[in-house]
């Protein structure tokens, strides 16, 4: 109807669903802001004043010449704020434009769909943002107010107030559900079309090189890193280390990838020798992990792992990574064994792990010599480094800022710091007595959940250590500032820190009082469910939910569970539609009245097709006088309110009727 | 085109016979159409649009938003099917209209379960649809036109309804074939003189039957009649209650002869005599009409004009 040119379909847009609509796209821009330009809400709001003028009769709509100027300023405020390039915020932001000009040509009820229609797709590309399950009832809410907006087309105004309204759009879309969720479940998952821009977020996270006090702003984040659910029982904390990149390039100041490291040739023929050399021992644990975007290509893994999902590369310093940078959430499940030995290394490696600048930091050069000759060992001279550290030095996250030779300064001067200051110096020393070693960095611990023994690790949790190439034993990890403050990896950051420095840290929202962490536990578990069923719900694991119902997965089962249930559901659906109360469309009056008879029914009166309510209760009278007084109030109220039409009166009824007992 | 018209018509046959003529319509499952809109189409595009955006960005909120649009399309099937379920059509009152103008028909709408049924379309031909909302049981009365070619009894014809309750996106229709009829008067077309037969008002005056103010006598009274009619100076005089009886002289009166007309033209004879027949009713002025199979006596007033004028439009139907 809407899209026949048949004059008569021309019909103008009545207040209420001007209202509406604006009411709507507020609501639909508003999660957009976070990317697009925030002058855009200036442009709405002067198009949706125009607009109303437009309606109330005072203003005209816009002439050719305004449209385009409008429409050409809007494109040069776009390439100002945004520049050139095919973003993904300009492509949103132009969307958006086009959906707010769009208003200023709202004349009749097809431009009226169109607008519905484009709200929903903005609708839809607010989730690339936002994917919490909060976003998701926000959208149900949004989506809700659009298919009210659409009925009002089509059907008389039940009128009074806002539920009204929203009431039969919510019942039919709550019947949707169903339907959805098949829809969801059977659905085939496909990859990409082609290569889409994403959105350019600024992401705290492990950056490609450590240098004194990168790290401080990585702890005073609360920003999630990574989920994971373990198959058996959770390790203890003090062994998760998880590993997302290895040093060992140092220049003196910064830690970073070597060029071997940084090359293709690391990741493949390497790697795959280095993997057959690992030996692992004791029992292997198994663990789904989820990472969240981080627009790099490193990812978080329990040393040794043993397998890994296929979408993973294995680097020869034995940590995964992705092909490709996370710019969504992905999930990977791994093998592991904690306990391993690697017992692989090449001679360039054991060189390229040895070297340090050759100037500064001469104090450490000349310890280390020392200390070597001293112990005569690499082992005595770690325990007798780490006991060195235990002794003298103070674990705080507010260290004082080092000098030129920051090992030096770090070591023999200051003596405060935190993990990576300990790592970096540590692994300094080793080289200093030619022992090969290098910088891992990464996350240590995380949050178990006491709710389904989940781990989420947030940025805080990033950590620094180190791993030390032993003749006969391999690459041995250790850690030192394990060797300072022990509570770092027994029981996370937030409990090794003097009260002070706690401050620093990024602290989760109401973490002193327990009532609020339970329910923050609840939370986080409620969402960890929400990523791994609906999120990350792909082809993988449609295959094997599938097969869990269906037995074998082929078309033809999934063609006849998809008939099956739809048609179930069609049908009950339909019936309970059918059989369903239909006093609902009654009016008030009509409504207490029939409560009325429901009660006399019960000491066995029924009113008579003839009679009228007050015919009725004078004949209940005449058997039961003692109702009298009360029935014949109640009338005198119905009466009122049938009649009167007063709402007080209806409140009184109303309680009136709920009140009169005839039985008792 | 001609392959899509040829279908048109095959569905067409096709939905005449599942909806014979009735004098009661209530429509069921067998009688009710449904299929997506020109708008449903666009939503369908719509959500096929969403859902390329979320399998590009591999986003299962998004692509879960283009199934559930989906599924509301679905479920508004159901919706839009129930809109019509179980509307009983009762024709009303017969209705008259002349030749040119337009036909009105008096349908009843009610609902038979009692649900309410939204944004009822009724359309007959290519006329402007006329919208009927049933809420909360209450039958509607709508009021459908055709235009009226023909002199004669005009059935009703067929019916569409339709309705796009609840979304836009389900087109639900079902055509009504209902028997009820209009009575469509001839086209009145002026011409110089009346067709006068012979019997014409004697040069003299006549007295009319109805009131006016030429007094005529007194006669007896009757209970109710008006006061003022009463002859109060007669009453006082002892002679009892008479009444004043004042008529409308009627200087002519006229036939209207079928014979008078010269014309060939059957059509057009009619046609100048509902002339005629409407001039003198606008005028009152008292005429009666000669027809070869009828007569109607002299007399004035809508019942009169409406005797003559259904006579005139039934003149050659007398099998019906």
């Amino acid at each position: 109807m809407i899209l026949t040119k048949r004059p008569n379909q021309d019909q103008p847009i009545a207040r209420k669903s001007l209202a509406w609509l604006l009411a709507i796209q507020i609501l639909i821009l508003a999660p957009h802001f976070v990317t697009a330009p925030i002058w855009i809400a200036v442009v709405w709001v002067v198009v949706a004043v125009w607009r109303w003028k437009i309606f109330q009769g005072a203003w005209d709509y816009p002439s050719k010449t305004k449209k385009t100027l409008l429409v050409a300023v809007c494109c040069g405020g776009l390439f100002l704020s945004l520049g050139a390039g095919f973003s993904f915020e300009s492509m949103i932001s132009l969307l958006l434009i086009g959906f707010i000009l769009k208003l200023l040509e709202l004349k009749n009820r097809k431009d009226f769909v169109l607008l519905i229609f484009i709200a929903l797709f903005i609708l839809a590309a607010q989730f690339i943002q936002f994917n919490h399950f909060l976003a998701a009832f926000y959208g149900f809410g949004c989506l809700t107010l659009l298919c009210a907006t659409l009925m009002q087309l089509y059907k008389e105004s039940a009128g009074q107030s806002v539920w009204k309204e929203l009431r039969p759009s919510v019942y039919i879309l709550l019947q949707a559900i169903p339907f959805m969720i098949m829809l969801f479940v059977v659905v085939p998952r496909i990859g990409s079309f082609w290569a889409v821009p994403s959105p350019q977020q600024s992401k705290t996270g492990m950056s490609d090189s450590m240098s004194p006090g990168d790290f401080t702003e990585l702890m005073e984040s609360d920003e999630l890193a990574f989920r994971v659910s373990f198959v058996g029982a959770t390790p203890p904390r003090e062994k998760l280390y998880w590993r997302s990149l290895v040093f060992s390039f140092f220049d003196g100041r910064r830690w970073s990838q070597n060029r071997e490291q940084k090359s293709g040739n690391y990741f493949n023929q390497a790697s795959t020798k280095l993997q057959s050399h690992i030996e692992h021992k004791g029992e292997p644990i198994e663990y789904d992990l989820i990472a969240e975007a981080s627009s790099q290509p490193w990812l978080y893994s329990l040393a040794a792992p043993k397998h890994w999902s296929e979408s993973l590369g294995f680097a020869r310093d034995m940590r995964l990574f992705a092909f490709e940078p996370v710019n969504e959430r992905i999930n990977y499940h791994v093998t592991a064994s904690l306990n391993y030995q690697l017992n692989e290394i090449n001679p360039d490696e054991l060189v390229q792990n040895k070297l340090i600048p050759k100037n500064g930091n001469l104090k450490t050069r000349e310890r280390a010599a020392e200390w070597l000759a001293e112990t005569g060992s690499p082992e005595k001279l770690i325990e007798k480094l780490f006991a060195y550290y235990n002794q003298s030095f103070f674990y705080t996250l507010k260290p004082p800022a080092l000098g030129i030779d920051v090992v030096d300064d770090f070591l023999w001067n200051s003596r405060q710091g935190f993990c990576e200051h300990f790592a970096s110096s540590f692994v300094f020393f080793m080289r200093a007595a030619d022992i090969p070693a290098r910088v891992v960095v990464g996350y240590q611990g995380g949050d178990i959940s006491s709710v389904d023994g989940s781990l989420t690790v947030r940025q805080r949790d990033a950590h620094a250590w180190a791993e030390v190439w032993l003749e006969g034993r391999g690459w041995v990890m250790f850690d030192p500032t394990a060797a300072v403050a022990p509570e770092r990896v027994q029981k996370g950051i937030e409990q090794s820190l003097s009260a002070t420095d706690r401050q620093l840290l990024a602290k989760p929202f109401g973490s002193s009082i327990k009532l609020l962490l339970r329910m923050r536990e609840q939370w986080d578990a409620a969402n960890l469910t929400w990523v791994r069923w609906v999120m990350n719900y792909d082809s993988g694991l449609q295959a094997s939910l599938l097969e869990r119902i269906l037995g074998e997965v082929s078309p033809l089962r999934i063609a006849v569970l998809v008939v099956v249930t739809g048609s179930g559901f069609g049908i009950v659906l339909f019936a309970v539609l059918f059989l369903r109360n239909r006093k609902r469309d009654l009016p008030e009056t009509s409504l207490i009245y029939l409560q009325l008879c429901k009660q006399l029914n019960a000491c066995g009166f029924s009113p008579l097709a003839s009679e009228t309510p007050r015919h009725f209760c004078e004949r209940v009278i005449l058997s039961r006088p003692e109702l009298s007084a009360s029935l014949l109030e109640l009338m005198d109220l119905y009466e009122c309110l049938a009649y009167g039409d007063n709402l007080e009166v209806a409140e009184r009824l109303r309680k009136a009727v709920n009140n009169f007992r005839p039985k008792g | 085109m001609s392959l899509l018209q040829t279908r048109q018509n095959y569905f067409q046959r096709w939905a005449a016979k599942r909806s014979p003529r009735a004098d009661q319509v209530v429509l069921q499952h067998r009688t009710i159409y449904v299929f997506p809109s020109k708008q449903g189409l666009a939503f369908l595009f719509t959500v096929l649009l969403i859902w390329i955006l979320g399998t590009n960005y591999q986003n299962n909120l998004i692509l879960g938003l283009s199934f559930f649009l989906t599924s509301l399309m679905l479920v508004s099937v159901i919706h839009a099917f129930k809109n019509l379920l179980g509307l009983r059509f009762t024709p009303e009152a017969r209705q008259h209209a002349a030749v040119g103008e337009l036909a009105p028909f008096d349908i009843q709408i009610s609902a038979v379960y009692g649900f309410a049924h939204h944004g009822l379309l009724l359309s007959l031909d290519d006329e402007k649809p006329v919208r009927a909302d049933l809420i909360a049981g209450k039958p509607a009365q709508v009021r459908l036109n055709t235009s009226a070619r023909h002199r004669g009894w005009l059935k009703l014809p067929r019916i569409l309804l339709k309705s796009y309750f609840p979304f836009g996106l389900i087109r639900a229709w079902a055509y009504i074939e209902l028997n009820h009829r209009a009575l469509i008067f001839p086209r009145p077309i002026a011409c110089d003189q009346p067709p006068l037969g012979t019997g014409q008002g004697e040069n003299g005056i006549y007295v009319s039957a109805q009131r006016g103010d030429e007094f005529q006598g007194f006669q007896i009274y009757q209970p109710g009649s008006p006061l003022s009619q009463i002859a109060w100076k007669q009453y006082a005089r002892g002679a009892g209650m008479h009444l004043k009886d004042y008529r409308a002289l009627q200087s002519e009166h006229y036939w209207l002869d079928w014979q008078a007309l010269n014309v060939h033209d059957t059509e057009l004879a009619l046609s100048n005599l509902s002339y005629w027949v409407n001039h003198f009713s606008d005028n009152n002025v008292e005429f009666g009409l000669r027809l070869p199979n009828l007569t109607i006596e002299i007399g004035a007033g809508d019942v009169h004009r409406l005797n003559a004028l259904t006579a005139l439009a039934l003149f050659g139907w007398a099998s019906e």
